[in-house]
């Protein structure tokens, strides 16, 4: 009884842990308007969104607010959204392989993806079919891993992730081939840059195309997120205690597997965040999947966010998002495992 | 003793064998015949059999040089053609095999499986690196050519492919070519004070968000014709990816599309709608059959987009410019192509000009 108050007064604790995190979101969210290669002053952008809520007339330049609302917004809400995304569908697979080293990618989403991209490109498609292309890339694939392992003896998790492998590095084969006959001059760069990840053509309808998906499979995946702690503990524990095991694996391999081929659809393909985010979430909220997905959620948004804000504004040129964050994310990451004490045991 | 008589006896023969094989395959290797040696373009000197027919290259920029001045001699490809770059390409040429070229990952197999009689490279680098690529093709000669992508002095490896390829009446027509476009295009272009002269933005992809900045060969057509790049970054090279505000604060007076699916969009899109460029109309594709004409690759295939861009960039300078004409001598002399004046203007219209 005395136990179990503790963790009680601890859940409290970690809920509240949450909510603070939001605090710098927001502060980012808000901050992001105000940065970018075209020059707008602060006050200038302040005016803007009030002119739009309010029957103001401004006598600014139409651009501005072309620059505010065609290009900051979607792509400000857009690394949000990926963020969140690639970081839940993270947590969701390590509780539910029960392995720390599992990303999202690791049955076989983002190769799929990458190679539907690839082969739009290269049957020069236009920028929707890419992003089409890429979303029915990612869904194949883990079709595919999901079927073939079925078919095998063992349906253990463990059968499904090297079966996810198999699958991942035949995709990342026919990637590699579609650079091979690609145009080297027109289309191979446009692959190569679209597999580093960007989000410098998000627009609003691309946002409006994978935004619900994305939006549902996080919910759906929030609603069964104590499932998790229990999955977490073993198959055969969670079915004694009366969950239905294939179910609950079913509905979060489907949900985190929307999400993610709708977040690469949107700007290529961004390792890390996936794979570290969540163990940055758990040294910050503990291992209990109650607040680690939410915890996730925030943390994801706000890391993708900022590092989109660097990507965009440091130079002329953008540096794709799979660069930075690594460049930025590793030795952030490496600091905190230094700080932390041991979350996996 | 029965035994080791026989032994003897088989071994003597196996040795016979050997040894007249031996001696006609030496007769019969490709370098037998050496009747001459060339010094290449970096300098490496190679034995070249007398007679060449049989010709392929490596690189894309050298393989669209052989077509223009020996595409009988040509064996083949070394990259995939589409549908729609072939549409002006006569069909005995676009069936040509593919050979898959490159530098380092260049199938060497499938070309030596076509008995070149010599291959090129273009643009090898390090006569350190050409040698490696030799020693792939064994006694096959591999000739190296430089300058076969700068647009602004490519004459030499004009000059040199045509000896090469014993077309030396070709390489000078399409050297006088080359040379009666820059001087109608060159003087106007430089007479344009600072002041006046276009920003351009190239868009590649079909984002219009990559781009090749000022520098690179990709490029060179913009400075030649008196216009600026925009793309003035820290990277010289290659291809970069640009964000939408950067293109908006660069506010480019015109904009050359590489991508159809872009150029056919970027009037309705409302994000490119602050551009002065599209604004004004001033968006213009890049003509791309059978090969580009502004890049892709950069190389002597782009010699009829320098009075392209001219148009393009200053339709007012250069009236005197008779791009239609331009285009149907270049294309019947050197894609052995001729174009019906509906066709050509066909090329001209849906690149964007409307006069020309």
């Amino acid at each position: 009884m005395y136990k179990f108050n503790i963790s009680e007064k601890l859940g409290a604790h970690r809920i509240s842990v949450t909510i603070l995190l939001l605090i710098p979101l927001i502060i980012l969210f808000f901050a992001s308007f105000l940065i970018g290669r075209y020059p707008i002053s602060p006050p200038d952008v302040i005016t803007v969104f009030i002119s739009k809520i309010l029957p103001v007339q401004s006598t600014l330049p139409p651009s501005l607010e072309t620059v505010i609302f065609q290009i900051r917004l979607p792509r400000i809400l857009a690394a949000m959204l990926v963020g969140a995304s690639l970081s839940i569908a993270g947590a969701a697979f390590q509780g539910l392989f029960r392995n720390p080293l599992v990303a999202p990618d690791k049955l076989g989403v983002t190769a799929g993806a990458g190679f539907g991209a690839a082969l739009a490109i290269i049957l020069s498609l236009g920028a929707v079919m890419i992003q089409i292309a890429a979303f029915i890339g990612g869904l194949i694939a883990v079709t595919l891993t999901y079927l073939l392992s079925r078919t095998f003896k063992g349906t253990s998790m463990l059968t499904l992730v090297l079966t996810g492998i198999a699958v991942e590095s035949f995709f990342a084969a026919m990637i590699a081939l579609s650079k091979y006959v690609a145009d080297p001059y027109l289309q191979l760069p446009t692959i190569v840059f679209w597999l580093l990840g960007s989000l410098a053509s998000v627009n609003n309808q691309d946002l409006l195309m994978m935004g619900p998906p994305i939006i549902i499979g996080i919910i759906i995946l929030l609603m069964v997120r104590w499932r998790i702690n229990v999955l977490s503990m073993g198959e055969e524990e969670a079915q004694t205690m009366g969950v239905d095991t294939k179910k609950l694996q079913a509905i979060i391999i489907i949900s985190c597997t929307v999400i993610s081929a709708s977040a690469v659809s949107i700007c290529g393909i961004i390792g890390w965040i996936g794979l570290v985010i969540p163990h940055v979430a758990r040294m910050i909220v503990g291992p209990d999947h109650k607040v680690l997905l939410p915890a996730s959620i925030i943390l994801g948004a706000f890391f993708l966010l900022l590092i989109d804000d660097i990507s965009r504004t440091i130079t002329s040129v953008e540096i794709p998002l799979g660069i930075l964050t690594a460049i930025i994310g590793a030795p952030f990451f490496l600091y905190l495992l230094g700080k932390s004490k041991e979350v996996w045991s | 003793m029965v035994d080791r008589n026989r032994l003897l006896i088989i071994s003597m023969i196996i040795l016979g064998i050997i040894g007249v094989l031996g001696t006609y395959l030496a007769y019969n290797t490709p370098n037998s015949p050496q009747n001459g040696h060339i010094t290449d373009m970096i300098g490496r000197n190679v034995a070249v059999p007398g007679e060449i027919n049989r010709v392929a290259s490596l690189s894309y920029s050298v393989t669209v040089q052989i077509f223009m001045l020996a595409p009988k001699k040509m064996i083949g490809w070394d990259s995939n053609r589409t549908e729609a770059a072939n549409r002006y390409m006569p069909p005995q040429y676009s069936k040509l095999p593919v050979m898959g070229g490159g530098k380092k990952d260049a199938n060497y197999e499938s070309y030596l499986s076509q008995n070149p009689d010599i291959v090129f490279v273009g643009h090898g680098g390090s006569a350190e690196d050409v040698n490696r690529i030799q020693q792939k093709f064994g006694n096959l000669p591999l000739l190296d050519v430089e300058g076969d992508n700068n647009v602004t002095n490519i004459t030499p490896s004009i000059k040199f492919m045509g000896t090469v390829l014993q077309e030396q009446n070709k390489s000078e027509e399409l050297i006088s070519f080359y040379n009666k476009v820059l001087q109608e295009v060159k003087p106007i272009a430089n007479s344009i004070p600072d002041s006046e002269k276009k920003r351009v933005y190239y868009a590649r992809d079909p984002t219009g968000l990559m781009t090749n900045p000022a520098g690179a060969s990709h490029t060179q057509l913009i400075e030649l014709c008196g216009g600026i790049n925009v793309a003035q970054v820290p990277i010289t090279k290659g291809s970069v990816g640009v964000s939408m505000e950067q293109v908006i604060k660069w506010n480019p007076d015109v904009i050359i599309a590489s991508d159809s699916s872009f150029y056919n969009n970027i009037y309705s899109d409302p994000v490119w709608q602050n551009i002065k460029a599209v604004k004004e109309k001033q968006v213009y594709l890049v003509p791309n059959s059978p090969f580009n004409w502004f890049e892709s690759p950069p190389g002597a295939n782009v010699i009829i987009g320098i009075p392209w861009t001219a148009k393009v960039l200053y339709p007012e300078r250069y009236t005197a410019l008779d791009l239609k004409n331009l285009t149907k001598e270049f294309y019947s002399n050197f894609y052995h192509y001729n174009l019906t004046d509906e066709e050509v203007s066909n090329i001209l219209i849906s690149s964007g000009l409307k006069e020309f």
